[in-house]
C-alpha cells in the first residue's frame, strides 16, 4: 500500500527523479480511495481485523464509479462482466441499485462515498500540507458481502502474489519439515546416549570435555555460525552457497538427487543443530543423576542388581519422563524452521516466507504465518502433555 | 563498611560526578550517558514543546533517583549482614574455577567499556598547540580547525591534525585515543597502500603478486597533492595515465606500455607543471571494506561503509551492556511483581492472568518483535523501545517461577505472623516473601543476558533492529555476509559474540551449580 501510494504520488523508487513539489501534486481522491480499498485499508484497523477473523463480512468484487457534477445517477460496471448497473443516490446518503438491460443486481450492495468520507481516508494516508481537491465528486462503489476469515477456515490471499496464504504455507512446509525431521532424529540419537554416559561418568575427563563442547555449542547462535560458514566454507566452494536443491535437480538421477539434497542441507543442518544438543543432553544427564542418587536405586543395588541393570531397567525409564515434556516443543521448529537460517542459506521454507512477508508488508501473509506458528506451538504443548501422561503413570487425565 | 553502604558510596560518587560533569559542560566517559536521551526526530517534530526538556529531565531525574537510592542504602544498610546461606553459595561459586574465571573475565570486559570515548573515539584526548593545552574529547565545546592554525572554520579532524603536527615538528602534539575512530558515522573512505618497486615491477607492500589496478603518485613535498593516476597491469604501468597540477586540475594525458612512456599530450601552458612530476612512488587506493592494517589504525579492518570494525565491536558491546541492564531490570521487575501478586492472591486474578500468560507465551516472540519494529519504523526504534518490547514478552518466564514460589510461601508461618503483626500486602510481598524466593531468580539472570544479547544481534542482523546511529554486531554480521570478499568482518564479529555468550553461559552454569548443587552418587 505504502509503496503503491508513493508511486501514485510520483516518488516511487524507480522514478524518484522529480520531487513532489516539482511534479505538482496530481493524486486524485478517487485513486487513493480505490487503492485503500484494494489493500483493505479503507475501514478502521479493528474492523479489518474482525473481517480477517471472519466475524464481520468482507467486501469482495469491488467496482466503483464517480458521479458527474450535480448528477444523482451514475453507471457502475459489474466486475468480470460487460454489463453495468445504474446507481441512483438519494440526498440522505443512501443509494439505490437498478439493472440496465436486465443485468443482475442480486447480491450486490452499494455505498456512496461523499467528499467528507473520502476526506477521512485522504487524511489517513496523505500527510503534510496537501489538501484534497475541492471539486471531489461523490463516489459510488458496489461490492458483495462475504464472510471469508479465519473462522471460515480462510487465511486470505497474499497482496503481492495474489496467491492464497494457505497454499503458500503448504508449499513451504515440506522444506522446513525435511530439516526438522533430520534434526530431531540426530538430536535424540546423540543426546540420549551422551547424557547417559555423562551421568554415569560424572566428573570424569569425558564428562568435563563434553560439557565444554556442549556449552560452547549452546553459546553459538545458529545465525552467527551460518554467516561464518557461508563466508569461510561455502564461499570457498566446498558447499553450495544456499538454496534447497540445485537448479538442475530434476535432471539428476536418483542417487545424484539424494547427494545434491544433502550437499545443500549439510551447512544449514550444522547451524540448526549447534545449539540444540546442550539442553537435551544436560536434561538427560541431570535427570538420570537425580534418579541414580535416589533411594530406590540404592535399594536395588543393595539387593544385588547389577549396576548396568540398575541404570537401564530402573532409573533410566524414570529419568526419561522430563524428556517427554520437550517432545512437543519440537513441533514448531519441525514445521516452522528458523527464519534466520533459512534467510542466510536462502532456503525457501516457512521462515523465509515470514521474513519476506514482513519486508513486503504483506499483511495477510504476516497474519496467516503468525497464526499458523502460534497454532503449531499450541499443538506442541498438547503433544507434550499427552506424551507426559503416556510415560508417567503418576499423571492421568481421569 | 557494610556491603549496602559501599554500594551507596559508589552510587553517590557516580551521581555527583555525572552532575558536576553536566554542570561544567564536560563530556565524561560513560557518565555522559545519563544526559544522552533524546526524542527521535519524528517525535521531536510532533512535540516541539517537550523536546528540549527530555534530556535534562531524564538525566537529572536518574541522578536524583540514584541519590535517593544511595541515601536509602546508607540508612538501611547499617546492620547489614550476609545471609550465611548466601555466603556459602558465594564461596561455592568461587570454588568453581571455570565459572569464576569466566565471571572475572566478563567483569573485566564490562569495566573495559567504561572508558568509552577515552579509549575509542575520533576526538583527541589532548592537544598541545602553541603552548596551550586543549582536551577536545572531554568538553562539549567543539573546537573548529582554525583554533589549531587552519585557515577555515571547519570541524577539526584530529587524526589529520596529528599527522600534520608530526610533519611540522614545532613542539605541538596530539594525543589520540587508542582506537582513533568513532563507533558510528566515522567513514574512512579510501586507504592509501604503498606500492613497492622490485626489479622494475610494482608489488603491494608485503605481497608476492605483481600489482594490478589503479595507482596514484603524489608530490613528495605535499603528500595530499595527486600528480599522476595510472593503471598497472602485472606490476607495470600500462594504458592511460592522467597528470594533475598542484591545484588538482587535470593537465594532460599519457599512454604507457610495459612500464614505458609511449606518448604524452599536455594542455596549454602545462609544461612547467608536468616537469615537476617525477615521483615514482605509487600508492594503491583501496575502497572499503578495508582489511586489517596497523598503519591506518584499523586493527580489525573496516566494514563496507568504511567504519572501523574494532570501534564498532566496542560500541556494540556497550550497547549490549546497556540493553542487558535495562532488560534485566524491566523483565525482573515486571515478572517478580506479577508472579508474587498472582501467587499471593490466587483465585480469579490468578486464573485470568494465567490464561493471558498462556496466550502470550504461545506467540512466536522474535516474529512479534519484528512486526512491531517494522510498524514503528526502523528510524524511530531506540534501545529503550526495543528492550521494552522484548521485556513485554519475556517477563512471563520469570513470573511463573515467582508465582509457584509465592503459592508455596504464603502458607508458611512467617507470612501469617507478618500478617498478624499488621503488615500490608506490599510489605509482606517484598520484605518477607521476596528475600526467601530471590535465590532461584538470580540463577535466571545470566540466561536473560544471553537472551537479550542474542535477540538484539539477531534483530539487527535481519534488519528489524536498532537504526544506524547505534553500533551493532548484528548489522556488521549482515554486512559481512553481503561482502564475501571481506571475511574479516564476519570473523571478528563471530569471535566477539561467541566469546561473550560463552563467558555468560559458563557463569550462568556455575551460578546454577552454586545455588542448586546436584546430588550424585557413584556406584563402583
Amino acid at each position: 500500500m505504502d509503496e503503491d501510494l508513493k508511486k501514485l504520488m510520483g516518488q516511487g523508487e524507480g522514478k524518484a527523479t522529480r520531487s513532489r513539489e516539482q511534479s505538482g501534486f496530481s493524486l486524485k481522491p478517487d485513486m487513493l480511495v480505490k487503492l485503500a480499498g484494494d489493500y483493505d485499508r479503507d475501514k478502521p484497523d479493528f474492523i479489518h481485523y474482525l473481517e480477517w477473523l471472519g466475524m464481520l463480512p468482507r467486501d469482495v468484487s469491488k467496482s466503483a464509479a464517480t458521479f458527474a457534477k450535480d448528477s444523482m445517477e451514475t453507471e457502475v460496471q459489474l466486475p468480470g462482466t460487460t454489463s453495468s448497473v445504474k446507481i441512483t443516490r438519494m440526498p440522505d446518503g443512501t443509494a439505490k441499485i437498478d439493472s440496465i438491460n436486465g443485468s443482475s443486481t442480486e447480491g450486490w450492495n452499494v455505498r456512496v462515498q461523499s467528499p467528507q468520507d473520502q476526506l477521512k481516508i485522504w487524511k489517513k494516508f496523505v500527510k503534510g500540507a496537501y489538501q484534497m481537491p475541492s471539486d471531489t465528486p461523490h463516489r459510488a462503489e458496489i461490492y458483495q458481502s462475504k464472510f471469508a476469515g479465519l473462522l471460515q477456515g480462510k487465511l486470505g490471499s497474499s497482496m503481492r502474489y495474489q496467491e492464497p496464504v494457505a497454499l503458500m504455507i503448504r508449499q513451504r512446509m515440506p522444506i522446513s519439515l525435511f530439516y526438522g525431521v533430520i534434526m530431531m532424529v540426530l538430536i535424540y540419537s546423540i543426546c540420549l546416549p551422551l547424557g547417559i554416559i555423562k551421568a554415569i561418568k560424572h566428573r570424569s575427563w569425558l564428562d568435563n570435555f563434553s560439557s565444554i563442547a556442549v556449552f560452547a555449542g549452546y553459546a553459538v547462535p545458529g545465525y552467527a555460525l551460518g554467516a561464518l560458514l557461508v563466508v569461510y566454507v561455502c564461499a570457498k566452494g566446498y558447499f553450495p552457497m544456499g538454496g534447497f536443491v540445485s537448479e538442475n535437480f530434476s535432471e539428476l538421477g536418483t542417487f545424484a538427487k539424494v547427494k545434491d539434497l544433502f550437499h545443500h542441507a549439510a551447512m544449514p543442518l550444522v547451524c540448526y543443530l549447534v545449539g540444540a544438543f546442550a539442553m537435551m543432553t544436560m536434561m538427560v544427564k541431570n535427570s538420570l543423576m537425580d534418579h541414580l542418587a535416589s533411594d530406590y536405586v540404592r535399594t536395588a543395588i543393595a539387593k544385588g542388581v547389577s549396576f548396568k541393570r540398575a541404570v537401564f531397567r530402573h532409573s533410566l525409564r524414570n529419568s526419561l519422563i522430563p524428556l517427554a515434556t520437550t517432545v512437543g516443543g519440537n513441533v514448531s521448529i519441525l514445521v516452522g524452521g528458523s527464519m534466520f537460517i533459512e534467510k542466510i542459506f536462502d532456503i525457501n521454507g516457512f521462515g523465509l516466507l515470514q521474513f519476506n512477508a514482513l519486508l513486503e508488508r504483506d499483511d495477510y501473509v504476516i497474519m496467516g504465518t503468525l497464526t499458523i506458528a502460534a497454532f503449531l506451538m499450541l499443538i506442541g504443548n498438547i503433544i507434550s502433555d499427552i506424551a507426559v501422561a503416556l510415560v508417567d503413570p503418576k499423571i492421568s487425565f481421569e | 563498611m557494610t556491603f549496602p553502604r559501599k554500594i551507596a558510596v559508589l552510587l553517590l560518587l557516580i551521581a555527583v560526578a555525572a552532575g558536576v560533569g553536566r554542570f561544567y559542560k564536560l563530556e565524561l566517559p560513560s557518565l555522559r550517558w545519563f544526559f544522552s536521551f533524546t526524542l527521535t526526530e519524528g517525535l521531536q517534530q510532533k512535540y516541539p514543546k517537550i523536546a528540549p526538556y527530555v534530556t535534562p529531565v531524564c538525566g537529572w531525574g536518574m541522578l536524583a533517583i540514584m541519590l535517593l537510592c544511595a541515601i536509602a542504602l546508607w540508612l538501611g544498610g547499617k546492620d547489614f549482614e550476609w545471609n550465611p546461606m548466601t555466603v556459602r553459595r558465594m564461596k561455592r561459586f568461587r570454588s568453581l574455577s571455570r565459572g569464576y574465571r569466566s565471571f572475572l573475565l566478563l567483569a573485566g570486559l564490562v569495566l573495559l567499556t567504561l572508558p568509552d570515548h577515552a579509549l575509542v573515539g575520533r576526538k583527541a584526548l589532548l592537544v598541545k598547540y602553541e603552548g596551550k593545552w586543549f582536551f577536545p574529547a572531554f568538553v562539549s565545546q567543539n573546537y573548529t580547525a582554525d583554533t589549531f592554525g587552519a585557515a577555515e572554520k571547519l570541524a577539526t579532524n584530529y587524526r589529520e591534525l596529528k599527522e600534520s603536527f608530526a610533519l611540522e615538528n614545532d613542539g605541538n602534539f596530539v594525543l589520540m585515543p587508542l582506537i582513533p575512530w568513532d563507533t558510528t558515522f566515522d567513514t574512512d573512505e579510501l586507504q592509501k597502500i604503498e606500492l613497492e618497486k622490485r626489479d622494475g615491477v610494482y608489488y603491494e607492500t608485503g605481497s608476492q603478486k605483481p600489482y594490478q589496478g589503479l595507482g596514484t603518485s603524489y608530490d613528495p613535498q605535499n603528500p595530499k597533492a595527486k600528480q599522476r593516476e595510472v593503471t598497472f597491469r602485472k606490476g607495470r604501468l600500462q594504458g592511460l595515465g592522467t597528470l594533475y597540477n598542484a591545484k588538482g586540475d587535470p593537465i594532460g594525458k599519457e599512454q604507457w606500455k610495459q612500464g614505458e612512456l609511449v606518448s604524452r599530450e599536455l594542455g596549454e601552458g602545462a609544461e612547467a607543471d608536468a616537469e615537476k612530476i617525477k615521483s615514482d612512488q605509487y600508492f594503491a587506493l583501496k575502497y572499503p571494506p578495508a582489511a586489517p592494517s596497523l598503519s591506518r589504525g584499523h586493527l580489525l579492518g573496516t566494514d563496507s561503509r568504511g567504519w572501523d570494525l574494532f570501534a564498532q565491536l566496542y560500541g556494540g558491546l556497550q550497547v549490549v551492556c546497556k540493553a542487558s541492564v535495562l532488560y534485566v531490570f524491566l523483565t525482573f521487575a515486571i515478572g517478580i511483581t506479577v508472579g508474587l501478586v498472582n501467587g499471593y492472591f490466587g483465585g480469579w486474578l490468578d486464573l485470568l492472568s494465567q490464561r493471558l500468560i498462556e496466550v502470550m507465551s504461545n506467540i512466536p516472540f522474535l516474529f512479534i518483535v519484528m512486526i512491531i519494529a517494522s510498524r514503528i519504523g526502523r528510524e524511530n526504534v531506540s534501545i529503550v523501545v526495543i528492550v521494552a518490547v522484548m521485556s513485554f514478552f519475556a517477563w512471563i518466564g520469570i513470573s511463573s517461577y515467582k508465582r509457584t514460589a509465592a503459592l508455596k510461601e504464603r502458607q508458611r508461618d512467617y507470612v501469617a505472623a507478618a500478617r498478624v503483626l499488621g503488615a500490608g500486602v506490599p510489605r509482606i510481598l517484598f520484605r518477607h516473601i521476596l528475600p526467601n524466593v530471590l535465590s532461584t531468580t538470580i540463577t535466571l539472570v545470566p540466561f536473560s543476558v544471553t537472551a537479550v544479547a542474542t535477540s538484539l544481534t539477531a534483530l539487527d542482523f535481519i534488519g528489524f533492529g536498532l537504526p544506524d546511529r547505534y553500533p551493532s554486531w548484528g548489522t556488521l554480521l549482515a554486512d559481512g555476509l553481503a561482502n564475501l570478499e571481506a571475511p574479516w568482518i564476519v570473523g571478528s564479529v563471530f569471535v566477539a559474540l561467541v566469546t561473550l555468550l560463552l563467558l555468560i553461559t559458563f557463569v550462568g552454569e556455575a551460578i546454577r551449580e552454586a545455588f542448586d548443587p546436584k546430588k550424585f552418587t557413584t556406584y563402583s
